[in-house]
């Protein structure tokens, strides 16, 4: 948002420039990105491949192009949150505001078309709007007013989630679901073409939009340096801020995406849509190699780290798995994930 | 920034000792007056003026304020707060106050115990109140013993406290309703779904219980093919739905327990086999009911949440003014089953 304040002295530059990884993480050229993220996601493509060779011993009607397409469905919105996560993760921030901003984007849409005879169109991007402005507030309480962003948007989940209510409350007071009947809408989160659900191309087509825009343009390898050493990120003349701010946005304006697109599915805006899933969408973020501490990761891996959560889900039902053992397994497999990659990490 | 602090945080101790100064006789002059015990805690039943419960003619000394003490964050909660509203209509008439209030957003104890002790603080002469977990039971006793009855309703917990009387669903009751009818919609051998809401919710185990129980007394041979939660949320539930037909080309029907099952029913129409796979819910939502009339939910399950907003309020005033005790603890709410047939009479009015 703001420059930065000083322009650095030439030894303070070049002691930043020092402090730099010598190649990789920060700053890399658009081939070692491919070179990196093709070593980090082939770890993750493996055990989602070892996963589903086990389902497909275990259920025959696992590997049913009917039932790919199924669970790819499945992990749509939360792969497309896990983007913006991705993003922001990178930058060195975090987004608990996900699931808020979710239902916000799709109580407002909703709302705007169902109750206020709005265009869906128009609506829809009144919602998507409203998640990037949200992502700004997000932005702007990391970055102007200095709050630690896991309590900033701590905060926002919260907000967020009231907003969503607020928006929802019909006449009576009481937070309704929101029904939307438009069949637009409809075809953004039910709709397919051919054999393939709307919402897997959306979310294929926004993954290969952001693996290119972080590894080919200025601004997504600003967004590796500021992750990976925000200092000397300031010191190379990167405004940090506004860079921080960025990835807030777009994770704002993914969320609400989601939204619209839950909201197409259902033909109804819940007002509880989206309770509680940060946990899954950062899960899929660092199962798919994405690092806490930032500078680290790549949506392609997130892609995988959605695909293994929502390949698990999918066991539970094709395998029978005894209720107990639900809850239990995904968070086995989100501490195996981050075991791995932590022993990848120390051999390296 | 200090100075502000120091300014805040001395007028919050002063305050306090204001407030401690204001309310400590009152609270030693209500400790003399502990309403003496209604039913057995556990005693059950069904009442025959359920949702019509009249207030008694005897009028009290004093005008009386009741607080009942809800959620509003979901559309379940629209006819429960009808009700207490209507209830609040007809007590008017007798100088009564009756206010909803809304302390949170879930039925936990922190919420709920919190909110009982502002409305003993608030001298509220009863309090109805939702009493989701073992922790509410120690609030409940302390605003007893300050003299102001409490009754529960919607849910309560199983350890035993000094309310009144309950009012709300069996659970129990209510899933074997849903098992009965599954039984009798899938034939002897059909295989069966188990979307509950949440594995840690007692109701929600407690129906998934009645449910297999009756599905197994009258189709020994049904098979239950799987269990899995939905957190209430109709992306997951639509999800496992989806699952449950991949995996079982046979199925027979699919049983949603908690919130937001019209999930399963968009996936069983996509699926385009409404009809084929029997779909049975809880509660009567629009969403819900939209799926009832298009015939994809055979019935769902009520549980009469108009009677729980209602009775509870009524039900006090008669205890504070005529001195009546319901016959039971718990005064169980019917579990009507709701069809395409009978829909009408339990949809909400549109908003």
């Amino acid at each position: 948002m703001h420059p930065p304040t000083a322009s650095p002295s030439k030894p303070e530059r070049e002691a930043a420039l020092a402090e730099l990884p010598p190649s990789g993480d920060a700053l890399p050229s658009a081939r070692g990105v491919g070179r990196i993220l093709a070593i980090r996601e082939a770890g993750t493509l493996a055990a989602l491949a070892v996963l589903c060779l086990l389902l497909s011993i275990g259920s025959p009607y696992f590997f049913t192009v009917r039932n790919i397409f199924n669970v790819l469905q499945g992990m749509s919105t939360i792969g497309i949150m896990a983007i913006g996560a991705t993003i922001v993760l990178v930058a060195g921030g975090l987004d608990l505001s996900v699931g808020s901003v979710m239902a916000v984007g799709a109580v407002v849409t909703a709302r705007l078309m169902t109750y206020q005879g709005l265009e869906a169109w128009l609506a829809a991007l009144v919602g998507l709007a409203a998640g990037l402005a949200f992502g700004l507030v997000n932005g702007l309480l990391v970055t102007r007013a200095r709050i630690i962003p896991f309590i900033a948007t701590l905060g926002t989940l919260s907000v967020g989630r009231g907003l969503a209510y607020l928006f929802a409350t019909g006449p009576t007071g009481v937070a309704s679901n929101v029904p939307m009947r438009d069949a637009g809408v409809g075809f953004l989160g039910a709709g397919y073409v051919g054999p393939v659900p709307m919402p897997v191309i959306i979310m294929l087509v926004l993954v290969v939009i952001a693996a290119l825009f972080l590894a080919n343009t200025v601004l997504g390898r600003q967004i590796y340096a500021v992750g990976s050493n925000l200092r000397a990120a300031r010191l190379c003349g990167i405004s940090v801020d506004r860079v921080q701010c960025f990835t807030y946005i777009v994770a704002g304006g993914l969320s609400a995406l989601a939204g619209v697109i839950s909201t197409g599915l259902l033909s109804t805006a819940s007002t509880n849509l989206g309770q509680g899933v940060e946990l899954d969408v950062i899960a899929a973020a660092v199962i798919g190699g994405t690092s806490l501490v930032g500078g680290e990761g790549s949506v392609i891996g997130t892609l995988f780290g959605a695909a293994i959560m929502a390949v698990v889900r999918n066991a539970f039902v094709l395998l029978g798995i005894p209720l107990h053992f639900q809850t239990m397994i995904i968070g086995l497999v989100i501490l195996l994930a981050v075991g791995l990659d932590r022993r990848r990490h120390a051999n390296s | 920034m200090i100075a502000h602090l120091r300014t805040i945080v001395l007028s919050l101790v002063a305050t306090s000792f204001v407030m401690a100064c204001r309310n400590g006789p009152d609270a030693k002059a209500s400790n003399s007056a502990r309403p003496p015990n209604g039913p057995a805690f556990a005693s059950a039943g069904v009442v025959p003026d359920e949702g019509t419960v009249q207030p008694v003619a005897q009028r009290p000394k004093k005008a009386l304020r009741i607080a009942v003490l809800g959620l509003e964050s979901s559309p379940f909660w629209i006819p429960v707060k009808s009700g207490a509203q209507r209830a609040a209509r007809e007590l008017a008439a007798r100088g009564v106050t009756v206010d909803w209030i809304v302390p949170g957003e879930v039925h936990t104890a922190d919420v709920f115990g919190r909110a009982i002790d502002a409305a003993v603080a608030k001298q509220y002469d009863a309090i109805a109140t939702i009493a989701g977990d073992a922790g509410v039971a120690a609030f409940i006793d302390r605003a007893v013993n300050a003299g102001i009855p409490v009754a529960t309703y919607n849910s309560e917990t199983d350890t035993p406290n000094d309310r009144l009387f309950f009012v709300g669903a069996d659970s129990y009751a209510q899933g074997k309703a849903a098992g009965t009818l599954m039984c009798k919609l899938v034939g002897p051998t059909g295989k069966v779904g188990i979307i509950t809401g949440f594995f840690a919710v007692e109701a929600h185990q407690l129906r998934v219980k009645g449910f297999e129980d009756a599905l197994h007394a009258g189709c020994p041979q049904a098979a239950v093919v799987g269990r899995v939660e939905n957190q209430d949320k109709a992306e997951i539930a639509y999800q496992e739905a989806k699952d449950f037909m991949t995996a079982h080309a046979d199925l027979a029907g699919i049983i949603a327990i908690a919130g937001s099952p019209f999930g399963a029913a968009r996936a069983v129409e996509e699926a385009g086999k409404a009809g084929k796979v029997h779909l049975v819910t809880f509660d009567a939502v629009d969403e819900t009911m939209d799926y009832v009339d298009k015939g994809v939910i055979d019935a769902t399950i009520g549980q009469d949440p108009d009677a729980q907003g209602h009775d509870p309020a009524v039900r006090l005033y008669n205890y504070l003014a005529g001195g009546q005790v319901p016959p039971y603890g718990r005064l169980y709410t019917r579990a009507d089953v709701i069809t395409k047939a009978n829909a009408a009479q339990y949809r909400l009015p549109r908003q």
